[in-house]
């Protein structure tokens, strides 16, 4: 079974936003974090969808995907989109408590990178777990 | 680009408890979950069905599938795995081996086959055949069975199909006592006899040229076919 593609939007060095928030996890998340996404590739397409990712369909969220990771007690919410078949690019990363994002202006942030990355591929890199 | 390389992976795992202990709970929490959806799927059964056949309401089965859960009983496993009717194995390893057993997660390798596959029951009784060969080819080597003491000696199965008469072993006995130089032998025979429904190979008949080698000589390399 072909598995999923995960991508991530990279800041102008080329440096990805993913590497970027995973560095500065402590040991504990960046295991979690490895382990859940590699399971998350091997999910069929059908799979992909709660308690492991989510639609949001509110306000400027709408249209944005969450992946829920609890993880050392803190929820965490990588957000993006489904970007061809069998691919996930992640824009952005949050926590959530109460049903509150922080930061709190994540959502816009995620949809002007979508909307930024669909017109210039080149910020659009591939990464394995 | 590798968010973790291999050797950076290792690295971590041989470096810091911290990560050592996340990453083997995660594999455990996200591993149960993500094989209790797979083999669900490949049932083609509903959460409810699969609560009903372990007896557990539906937001249990819903629970057991989230990986951010993970606190799931011992018997809670038992149970999922008799729905299915599949083993659990609970064993401790090395990291090394979590790293072989999880190198494939897609939902194909991530599904058990139930005791009522086909294919497994044909495992299961290939499994079973082998076996069995294995057991019925008794070796009688006295050199394995010298120096040894009698609880040491294999202990060869019972069968219907085995029938047992003659089995040569020599076991020498060393008292101990340096004065006493006197070793006693005991010599147990009992045959072991081919299992039942194997065919008898032919032999080839050996022919002999004649020479002039003495009578003695002649005896022993001479073999009549059985």
């Amino acid at each position: 079974m072909k598995l999923w593609t995960l991508k991530s939007y990279t800041r102008p060095d080329g440096k990805t936003i993913v590497a970027e928030w995973y560095e500065q996890q402590s040991d504990t998340v960046q295991a979690i974090f490895l382990t859940r996404l590699k399971f998350l590739r091997g999910r069929p397409n059908n799979g992909w969808d709660r308690p492991d990712v989510g639609q949001l369909r509110h306000g400027k969220c709408k249209g944005l995907y969450e992946i829920v990771l609890k993880m050392d007690g803190v929820q965490h919410r990588p957000l993006g989109y489904y970007s061809g078949k069998l691919e996930f690019t992640i824009v952005a990363f949050a926590t959530e408590r109460d049903k509150q994002f922080n930061p709190p202006n994540i959502c816009e942030t995620a949809q002007e990178r979508i909307a930024f990355i669909k017109k210039h591929k080149e910020r659009v890199r591939e990464f394995t777990v | 680009m590798n968010l973790q390389s291999n050797v950076g992976l290792v690295s971590k795992l041989l470096h810091s408890k911290e990560f050592r202990d996340a990453y083997m709970f995660e594999h455990i929490k996200t591993g149960v979950a993500y094989q209790i959806r797979a083999i669900r799927d490949e049932h083609k059964w509903t959460q409810s069905r699969l609560g009903e056949e372990a007896k557990k309401p539906r937001n249990v089965i819903s629970r057991l599938e989230d990986p951010n859960y993970g606190q799931f009983s011992f018997q809670t496993l038992r149970e999922i795995a008799s729905a299915f009717n599949v083993a659990l194995l609970v064993k401790f390893v090395p990291f090394s081996k979590l790293l072989q057993e999880y190198e494939d997660v897609s939902s194909e390798a991530l599904v058990a086959p139930s005791v009522h596959d086909h294919k497994e029951i044909n495992r299961l009784k290939r499994w079973a055949a082998v076996k069995e060969k294995n057991e019925s080819e008794v070796t009688s080597t006295v050199d394995s069975a010298l120096y040894k003491p009698m609880s040491a000696l294999p202990v060869l199965p019972l069968q219907s199909e085995l029938e047992f008469t003659n089995i040569k072993l020599q076991e020498v006995y060393n008292t101990g006592d340096t004065t006493d130089k006197t070793a006693q032998t005991n010599v147990i025979s009992i045959k072991t006899k081919r299992p039942l429904k194997q065919k008898r190979v032919a032999r080839p008949r050996r022919r002999i040229q004649k020479q002039n080698f003495p009578i003695q000589a002649v005896t022993m390399a001479y073999k009549p076919a059985a």
